[in-house]
């Protein structure tokens, strides 16, 4: 199942509005109110009971330990699985964060680049109390920055500290970031693409296949200003690109259908991209409440865990 | 409000172009910053209802700009009553200048001109003006000067002047209408209303206004700017076929009277260039009384216009005293007469005392006949001493062998006779000295060498004077070959006219009582001389003879108006007692006077002496023409008057186009000294400061501003 574009209607007074999270000066506290929030809300939720310890099974591959090789789902499925401990089920995720200069862009009090940081730190904060490890790469037509995924003692205050860097990004590539990160990161964990994707897609498929195809989970954080998704300006206005630097005189009401024609195909695109390749794609505003994306995010997991399980007894 | 170049007010329509600009934004000031513009498609610039105008004030403060900026162009003015604008309260002097020189006497013109100042005293003056009529050729005659005019009650003044005018005729004077101006200028100038000078002053000048008036006196005269002349010119069709015939030069000598040159000139305009002229007689009206006489001779000349000829008069017909050239053939006829002065013949009367027989060519008398040739103004009678001595102008004393011819000769000399004596030997000289009562002189013999030349010559002496010109006094070709030493210190009152190369005497002028001895102490004959065969001897004797008689260079031939002087008639008119006009009137001539001026018209004026016309010297006569320039009949223009410094004021049509020149001179003065075009434009710097403040002010709040 994946993702949808719009957000569940959740109760709007549960979540924390993002312009006053965005008053927040520390992002790690940002994080922590959001998660916190969450989850101290979760037993009114309909995810009441949801567990969030869960085990799994992993093929075996030769050179495993023989003492964990599970026999009974051996006699069940007459394939080799290996059980997994709680140590071994930590995820490594990095945090692929999209810096260039359309993130800056912000129709609000904030640019989409804050409300991806607080994204981005929200996931890790979330990530980091179930002891996974995190990691961080910044990119916009290269990686600015690599924080490996890891679990230990400072490890997120490091990652928050990164995220806390200014956006000073060129313009948005693709392609030749995930390529270095598919380099750098060699053992298989989750990638959060978080990013506007305002960019070529003539790569981004094989990229992200890539990615798959190594056994990376990819899960796709979109996030646009409000304003992007509606062009909702009155005024005839000359349109300045801030990656480009490109100028248009463009009046809204004139350009407003073949403008969100485009978008939505281009948004099509990606979701096809994505749909081929199995990865969930979140489409975010950025005035809607980072709970949102947090509870998407635990949904994906779990249908990712739901998966897994089936497979296994399927078996 | 008026404007000097209303023209440029039409810049204002550039108003329209900020508002344009307003509602026409190719380049809209709002710059937005957008994420991404890869699926933004451009939009057309245009103008939409919904294009607005955003900032009143700025489209106001621009607007504003080109308006005053197109005023300021347009150079305005307040419009104020003007200075030189009269009030009815100014008062006003006019003199009116009446021509009345002697062209007005072409048909119709003179009465034209009484008509044209009836009009202007009805029609151009109040009955509170000061007011002067003044006639004018060559002087300035009042016909109702100030005084006058300020005595009469209103409603007499135009009837006096009329009937004064009424008097009055064309004179046959030139046209002097420079001096007529500046003289009343002068009278406007000095003119007191009240206590105060009249602060509006006019001159109407009434005249035909032709081209041969003079103005050279308004040269270097500094007119008064403020006073006006009005130029009225007769509206009276008059023919320009004129012509004139005046005498050459005007000045003439009696030995040249029979040639008779005069100048014909005609106008400019002229369509006829030949003409006949003949001489008019006592018989000019009367073909009857001409009798057998033969028609008068003419001559014809060709004149083209506005050209003048000099010619040969025709010859006079014998026996008649003609003293009139018509000239016929041209439209007026005031200036076709020229008058001369008939020749006189004057007979001088010679003694030559010791005449021989038989004259031998080497003697002093053979060459004395023959130096006076016969002449058509003189005649000369050899006389015989014997018979009347004292008739003689000259006496010729060429040989003393007869003393008591000798004994009269000193009774004419004391009478005031003048005797010319040259002796072949020393006793020649002092038999003649000794006769004369001269007290003893030693005379002898002068020594030569080679010969002897004549120096300290007195050329003022009428002996030789005719040889005083350069190209006659060269006496260096005229040698002596024998002469007698006469000493000046023996011989009373006596000069030496000139001398030898030597320093002796060579011709000795002696007085004599009333009269004088002149002695050449050379004989002018062969054996002593080259004189008598020279060309100087001839000249010489010719010379002392015409001053015995009278005969000289003096004027004939005057202009009207002139003042005759009179010294150089009573040398040839014995006692001058009254001169006649040409009509006819006898004017009394006192002792004492030394002019005649009573020269008002042309024709031949005749000296009587002692109430008889016919003196010893014959009929004594000067002419008195008109002056050329009256002839000159074309129309002088009003530019050729102002050039003169004169400030006009047409009466005619152009009057429009003077007011409206005057109009604009005015109003640009008015401008010039307003000068609201300056305010204007720092205005326009103001607002245009403003603008600009307020403009970079709007653009800072409306610059890069995210949505």
């Amino acid at each position: 199942m994946n993702a949808k574009s719009t957000p569940p209607a959740y109760p709007p007074a549960s979540y924390i509005d993002p312009a006053t999270l965005m008053q927040i000066h520390s992002l790690e506290l940002r994080a922590r109110a959001v998660v916190e929030g969450f989850f101290s809300g979760l037993h009114r939720s309909p995810y009441h009971g949801f567990s969030v310890e869960f085990t799994e099974y992993r093929q075996y591959v030769p050179g495993d330990d023989l003492r964990y090789l599970d026999w009974r789902l051996y006699a069940r499925s007459d394939r080799f699985y290996v059980k997994r401990f709680e140590d071994e089920t930590n995820l490594r995720c990095h945090l692929i964060l999209d810096m260039s200069k359309s993130m800056t862009f912000g129709s609000l009090a904030y640019s989409k680049a804050d409300y991806a940081k607080t994204l981005a730190a929200t996931l890790g904060y979330f990530l980091s109390t179930q002891r996974d490890a995190v990691g961080l790469v910044r990119f916009d037509a290269q990686i600015e920055e690599f924080i490996p995924a890891r679990y230990r003692i400072g490890h997120l205050r490091r990652v928050m500290l990164a995220l806390e860097k200014p956006a000073c990004g060129e313009a948005t590539d693709l392609a030749g970031p995930l390529d270095q990160i598919a380099e750098r990161v060699r053992k298989r964990g989750i990638l959060i693409v978080i990013s506007d994707l305002l960019a070529s897609l003539d790569e981004l498929e094989l990229k992200l296949a890539y990615f798959r195809a190594r056994g990376h989970e990819v899960v796709v954080f979109q996030v646009f200003d409000p304003v992007e998704l509606t062009l909702d300006i009155e005024e005839a206005s000359l349109f300045y690109d801030v990656e480009t630097g490109h100028e248009l005189y463009v009046d809204p009401a004139l350009a407003r259908t073949s403008y969100l024609t485009r978008l939505n195909e281009h948004l099509e695109s990606i979701q096809a991209i994505c749909d081929k390749l199995g990865i969930d794609v979140y489409r975010l505003t950025t005035d809607v409440p980072l709970e949102v994306a947090l509870g998407e995010f635990l949904r994906s997991r779990t249908r990712v865990i739901g998966r897994t399980v089936s497979r296994s007894r399927s078996w | 409000m008026s404007f000097l170049t209303p023209l440029y007010l039409l810049g204002a329509l550039a108003v329209s172009l900020p508002i344009l600009f307003h509602m026409i934004r190719r380049t809209p000031r709002d710059r937005r910053e957008f994420s991404s513009t890869m699926f933004l498609q451009p939009s057309p610039p245009k103008v939409t209802r919904r294009s607005r105008i955003e900032h009143w004030l700025l489209l106001l403060l621009r607007s504003l700009a080109v308006c005053l900026l197109a005023l300021a162009f347009a150079r305005p003015f307040w419009r104020q009553s003007l200075q030189d604008e009269a009030s009815p309260d100014d008062t006003r002097a006019t003199v009116i200048l009446l021509d009345r020189s002697a062209s007005m006497r072409r048909d119709g013109l003179w009465e034209a001109a009484t008509r044209e100042v009836e009009s202007i005293l009805a029609d151009e003056l109040e009955p509170g003006d000061q007011a002067a009529v003044l006639a004018f050729d060559e002087t300035l005659q009042p016909v109702c000067d100030f005084q006058h005019w300020s005595t009469l009650d209103p409603a007499q003044r135009a009837g006096f002047v009329l009937s004064a005018l009424g008097n009055l005729s064309p004179s046959w004077s030139a046209t002097d209408l420079g001096a007529a101006l500046i003289e009343s200028a002068e009278q406007l100038d000095a003119l007191v209303v009240g206590d105060e000078v009249a602060e509006r002053r006019t001159i109407i000048v009434v005249s035909d206004f032709q081209s041969g008036c003079s103005l050279e006196s308004l040269q270097g005269y500094d007119w008064p700017g403020e006073l006006v002349v009005q130029l009225h010119r007769l509206d009276v069709p008059v023919s320009s076929n004129n012509a004139g015939i005046h005498p050459v030069g005007g000045t003439r000598t009696e030995s040249e009277q029979p040639l008779v040159r005069v100048r014909v000139s005609t106008a400019e305009g002229a369509d006829r260039d030949e003409f006949t002229l003949r001489w008019a007689d006592e018989f000019e009206n009367s073909a009857a009384d001409r009798g057998s006489l033969e028609p008068a001779s003419t001559v014809s000349v060709i004149v083209p216009a506005g050209q003048s000829r000099i010619v040969r008069a025709p010859a006079r017909d014998e026996g008649l005293r003609q003293s009139r050239i018509v000239l016929e053939g041209d439209d007026h006829e005031f200036d076709n007469h020229c008058y001369l002065p008939p020749p006189r013949v004057r007979t001088v009367r010679i003694a030559i005392i010791g005449r021989r027989a038989e004259p031998d060519p080497h003697s002093l008398e053979y060459y004395v006949p023959p130096a006076f040739p016969p002449l058509s103004h003189r005649k000369i009678e050899i006389v015989d001493w014997d018979e009347m001595p004292q008739e003689a102008h000259l006496a010729i004393v060429v040989s003393t062998e007869s003393p008591e011819i000798l004994t009269s000769l000193r009774d004419y000399i004391a009478d005031g006779g003048t005797v010319l004596f040259a002796g072949e030997s020393p006793d020649d000289y002092t038999r003649l000295f000794t006769q004369l009562g001269m007290a003893p002189i030693t005379v002898r013999e002068g020594e030569v060498d080679d010969y002897r030349m004549l120096t300290s010559i007195e050329y003022s002496h009428p002996f030789f004077a005719p040889l005083s010109d350069s190209r006659f006094s060269d006496f260096t070709k005229v040698r002596f070959w024998n002469y007698r030493i006469v000493s000046l210190e023996g011989i009373p009152s006596s000069t030496a006219l000139a001398r030898f190369d030597n320093g002796d005497a060579a011709v000795i002028e002696s007085r004599i009582g009333e009269g004088r001895l002149i002695m050449l102490t050379s004989g002018w004959h062969p054996r002593d001389s080259q004189l008598a065969v020279s060309t100087k001897f001839v000249p010489m004797l010719n010379g002392l003879v015409d001053e015995l008689a009278g005969i000289g260079e003096y004027r004939t031939s005057f202009l009207v108006g002139e003042r005759v002087p009179l010294a150089e008639f009573r040398a040839s008119a014995d006692e001058l007692t009254a001169i006649e006009l040409p009509s006819g009137e006898q004017v009394a001539v006192e002792d004492g006077m030394n002019s005649f001026s009573d020269t008002i018209t042309p024709g031949l004026y005749t000296l009587i002496s002692n109430g008889s016309k016919t003196t010893s010297a014959g009929q004594v006569s000067f002419a008195v023409n008109l002056d050329s320039s009256e002839s000159q009949v074309s129309p002088l223009s009003d530019a050729e008057l102002a050039a003169a410094g004169v400030a006009l004021k047409s009466s005619e049509s152009v009057a429009v186009l003077e007011e409206a020149a005057q109009r604009q001179l005015r109003a640009g003065e008015l401008e010039n000294r307003q000068k609201l075009w300056q305010w204007l434009v720092l205005s326009v710097m103001a607002i245009l400061i403003a603008e600009t403040l307020l403009a970079s002010r709007a653009a800072r709040r409306q610059s890069i501003a995210p949505v």
